[in-house]
């Protein structure tokens, strides 16, 4: 049997409920551990001072990256059966300066607000709020927008397919890459430390 | 509560942990991590029991609604629900627990500058009045005696 398990049919619904408190446990711990429930380290990553939310984000796709990838190869798991949603490039170019927007402005996303609210800070709980206010707003007055949310579909595209490379080179590539930032963004910190001190 | 509280991980090392929990989501459940969705799923059943009719005519909140699925049995709003538990108890055993409203540098306070309630309504019509008569008066002072 390989992986991804199909949960629905080989656990009962409540074990995969079970598997998605303990995922999401552990997804919120680990943000909170690295500091990621506190809006002035992520706004402070847009302020190219503080590089913690691409260090951690950056080498997290790369560790769980290099293990779908071996996993793939020795065949434990089937690639083809992991879910990776569809583009609508120009929609979905759109909804990412939004949220970049909303981001920088609140200095918290989904998952960080949801940290920052339960430690104690009172802008997470109303970052929550705005953001439960907005998906209202949106599903109450879709009709508009839903030509344009349809536009550009291009289904479900891989980065191999769109760079044209082996998916072993893509891999190696994204790994180069991630090496290459992690260098920037030390040097980066460094001088903005320096500065900060003189 | 009141104790120091712990500096945080290292950004790599908690980014490889990261990186582990997500790998074990596509791992065993075929799907990465995500909390936008369970926004959009708790909105989507709530209006669903507010609003049936609207909420049925829209293809947002249809899209997000598992049939016949109640929200607390979704599983991106349980997924959020462990978010919520394991940030909120990483925090409270770094010591990191803390009432507090993050601002950026130059957000003040309580909104915007207080003035005294009291205060601006006497005072502005006042130094309004003061500021029309000094333009009246001009340099040699003589149009300050000229009728209005």
């Amino acid at each position: 049997m390989s992986a991804p398990l199909p949960l629905a049919t080989t656990l009962g619904e409540g074990s995969s409920l079970a598997i998605a408190l303990v995922v999401g446990f552990a997804f919120g711990a680990t943000l909170e551990r690295a500091g990621l429930g506190s809006a002035r380290k992520l706004a402070g990553q847009f302020y190219l001072t503080d590089f913690t939310v691409l260090k951690v984000m950056f080498s997290a796709i790369v560790t769980a990256m290099l293990g779908l990838f071996w996993l793939g190869r020795l065949g434990v798991l089937d690639l083809s059966r992991v879910y990776v949603p569809e583009t609508f490039l120009v929609p979905q170019l759109a909804g990412g300066l939004i949220f970049g927007a909303g981001f920088v402005l609140a200095g918290l996303c989904p998952g960080t607000s949801c940290v920052a609210a339960v430690s104690g800070r009172g802008d997470g709980a109303m970052t929550m709020a705005g953001m439960f206010a907005g998906v209202f707003a949106t599903g109450a007055l879709y009709a508009p927008i839903a030509g344009f949310a349809e536009r550009t579909a291009l289904g479900v595209r891989r980065l191999p397919e769109v760079v044209h490379l082996s998916y072993g080179t893509t891999v190696l590539a994204v790994v180069v890459a991630a090496l290459g930032a992690f260098a920037l963004a030390e040097r980066l910190e460094r001088n903005a430390h320096h500065e900060a001190r003189t | 509560m009141s104790r120091t509280p712990q500096p945080y991980a290292d950004p790599y090392f908690a980014g490889v942990g990261l990186g582990l929990v997500l790998l074990g989501a596509f791992v065993i459940v075929g799907r990465g991590l995500g909390a936008s969705g369970a926004f959009a799923s708790t909105a989507s059943a709530v209006a669903t029991v507010v609003a049936p009719a609207q909420a049925a005519k829209s293809p947002y909140f249809a899209r997000y609604r598992a049939d016949g699925v109640p929200p607390w049995r979704d599983w991106l709003v349980v997924e959020l629900l462990g978010v919520a538990i394991g940030g909120g108890l990483s925090a409270w055993l770094a010591g990191r627990m803390r009432r507090t409203v993050e601002r950026g540098p130059r957000i003040s306070r309580g909104g915007p500058p207080r003035v005294r309630p009291g205060r601006r309504r006497h005072d502005g019509p006042r130094r309004r009045a003061g500021a029309r008569l000094h333009e009246r008066a001009g340099p040699d002072g003589r149009r300050a005696l000229e009728p209005g």
